[in-house]
């Protein structure tokens, strides 16, 4: 019995330590874990259902109420995505994954934007399903957009969430992958939404793009404690550091766009300023009146779509002119 | 609503590990010769999903009476939190409580005790090689009301925990109760209730952890068993001289 303690004793004393918070920022839902419980008796709004099985394809022409102030006279409807969407799989570096990757040609009606390619990194729930209404947002926009599945979320393989490694390996895969996708691999825009800040500002620093986009960005995890609860306790009590946005942000110099919801009820403004500030190179800094974080509580896009677009392009032209 | 960082509930389990939750309350300081030993468990409440759960913060403690200056006892207490430490955080306080007024009759004894909280992530650094050695603390003040019925203890406090690297009005009141369950003898063993309303002066606006209620501070609860080593009774003829 005395051995047993000892061996408990040291068994514990050796797993001191060991665990940090770093897994604990994914929700994703796979595809193989999708029916009905996920889907229509959830009891989810429609936004929030996963209801693609591995086996289909997403409708990219799917019917949506749009939230009330997405539409209005200057974007009166949000167009189905009727060119031709290319499916591809990217085998990751380690051999142990296969990414979801969506080519989703510019509908061409807007010159200038028909060669510029979205990047798209999205948030931390379920997976490109989710964020499809967004995807379509940047169609209607004109922009080319690719969009990803982290591993684990959607139909990204295995099923399982990455770990801290694998998911900023991806990142570095993924960008390279992209710009061999896009029409013109100079004209690559990294974008990111939430949870998507922390690929996004991994695949940006060392090769900075044409310009970052940052939506409502993951920050770091300090500070989502000390938001949630005030206790200043640093990076290095959670983490691994390795997803501390707003310390990487001092090396990143290239263009920098961020955009944060008034009332983003996740990442409060002004820890998005701290993102914003870290950067040294030319940036623009927007903070949308009336948005909150997600999808189904209307977040940046769903505050006004024509004001979105109208910022986005602005900055392109003014501050990242390399991407047009 | 899908808590789309509903699995933050260990950074809310982190979070508090700061806040001193769950340590004993300091309503009556140990008279001199007394010494306590225990456990306690406990924290916020958390909203998690459709239901809500307290943060299961758990402290081991230690508290004994040193001394009575103007004939009013002070003790000291010193403890470890151990939720911290799988996460290689280690997170202790030492603190010191004083009886500022005798309870007479109906009029309740007043204490004032103050905790001094101290965290390092030394312990997990060997596995977090782009971490850095960091460490952190706060302070936490209390003002204790307290009334002793037949050698059990009810009481009232106010307490404002101050964080050095984000101080904040955090004022928390709390009610609670102290039970002994050999009301016949000096010492035993002590069972502990204690209910509080943390931080009930910030507003909690953020959905990365929701805390409960909304939207001012979060609900608190405590359990806590302790045992409670009285002086060896002075054998006749060894006091004076």
């Amino acid at each position: 019995m005395n051995r047993l303690a000892i061996a408990l004793l040291a068994a514990s004393v050796g797993a001191t330590g060991c665990l940090d918070l770093d897994g604990f920022v994914f929700n994703p839902i796979h595809c193989s874990t999708v029916g009905p419980d996920t889907c229509e008796d959830s009891g989810l709004p429609t936004w929030d259902q996963a209801c693609v099985p591995c086996e289909e394809e997403y409708d990219w022409g799917r019917s949506y109420d749009w939230i009330d102030g997405t539409l209005d006279a200057g974007t009166p409807n949000v167009r189905a995505i009727t060119t031709d969407v290319q499916r591809s799989t990217l085998t990751t570096d380690d051999g142990e994954a296969e990414l979801d990757v969506y080519l989703v040609p510019s509908h061409g009606e807007v010159a200038a934007l028909a060669d510029t390619t979205v990047l798209y990194n999205h948030g931390n729930y379920m997976g490109i399903e989710h964020y499809a209404p967004r995807v379509r947002f940047l169609h209607e926009a004109g922009y080319t957009v690719i969009a990803w599945d982290y591993r684990g979320f959607g139909k990204s393989t295995p099923e399982g969430a990455p770990t801290t490694d694998q998911f900023l390996a991806d990142a570095h895969t993924m960008r390279a992958y992209a710009e061999s996708l896009a029409p013109d691999p100079d004209r690559v825009v990294v974008y990111a939404n939430s949870l998507g800040g922390i690929p996004a500002v991994e695949m940006s620093l060392e090769d900075p793009p044409c310009a970052m986009v940052l939506e409502a960005p993951f920050t770091s995890m300090s500070r989502i404690s000390q938001s949630n609860s005030t206790v200043s306790m640093g990076e290095s009590f959670f983490s691994t550091n390795r997803f501390d946005n707003i310390a990487k942000m001092h090396g990143y110099s290239g263009p920098l766009f961020v955009m944060v919801g008034e009332e983003d009820n996740f990442f409060p403004v002004e820890d998005a300023q701290e993102i914003y500030d870290a950067a040294a190179g030319p940036k623009e800094w927007w903070v949308v009146p009336g948005a909150k974080h997600g999808i189904s509580n209307g977040g940046v896009p769903e505050a006004g779509l024509t004001p979105y677009f109208d910022e986005l392009r602005t900055f392109f032209e003014q501050t990242a002119p390399g991407c047009l | 609503m899908i808590p789309r960082f509903g699995p933050l509930l260990a950074l809310a389990l982190l979070a508090s590990v700061a806040t001193g939750c769950a340590t004993f309350p300091a309503a009556r300081p140990l008279e001199p010769g007394y010494h306590e030993v225990g456990v306690s468990i406990g924290g916020p409440v958390l909203r998690f999903g459709d239901g809500a759960i307290p943060v299961p913060n758990i402290n081991v403690q230690g508290r004994h009476g040193v001394a009575a200056p103007l004939d009013r006892p002070l003790d000291v207490t010193y403890g470890v939190n151990l939720v911290g430490l799988p996460f290689g955080i280690l997170e202790g306080h030492v603190g010191a409580s004083w009886l500022l007024v005798h309870q007479k009759g109906p009029m309740p004894a007043l204490a004032i005790a103050d905790k001094q909280f101290f965290a390092t992530n030394a312990l997990g650094l060997r596995n977090k090689p782009d971490a850095v050695h960091q460490g952190w603390a706060a302070n936490q003040l209390e003002l204790y009301l307290s009334w002793e019925i037949s050698s059990q203890l009810i009481y009232t406090g106010l307490t404002q925990y101050f964080d050095f690297g984000n101080p904040q009005l955090t004022l928390t009141p709390s009610v609670g109760a102290e039970f002994d369950t050999t009301p016949k003898k000096p010492g035993g063993l002590q069972l502990h209730l204690d209910l509080r309303w943390f931080a009930m002066t910030q507003v909690d606006q953020y959905d990365a952890i929701k805390w409960f209620p909304r939207p001012l501070g979060a609900f608190g609860f405590g359990f806590g068993v302790s045992y409670v080593i009285a002086p060896r009774r002075p054998a006749t003829g060894e006091v004076g001289g």
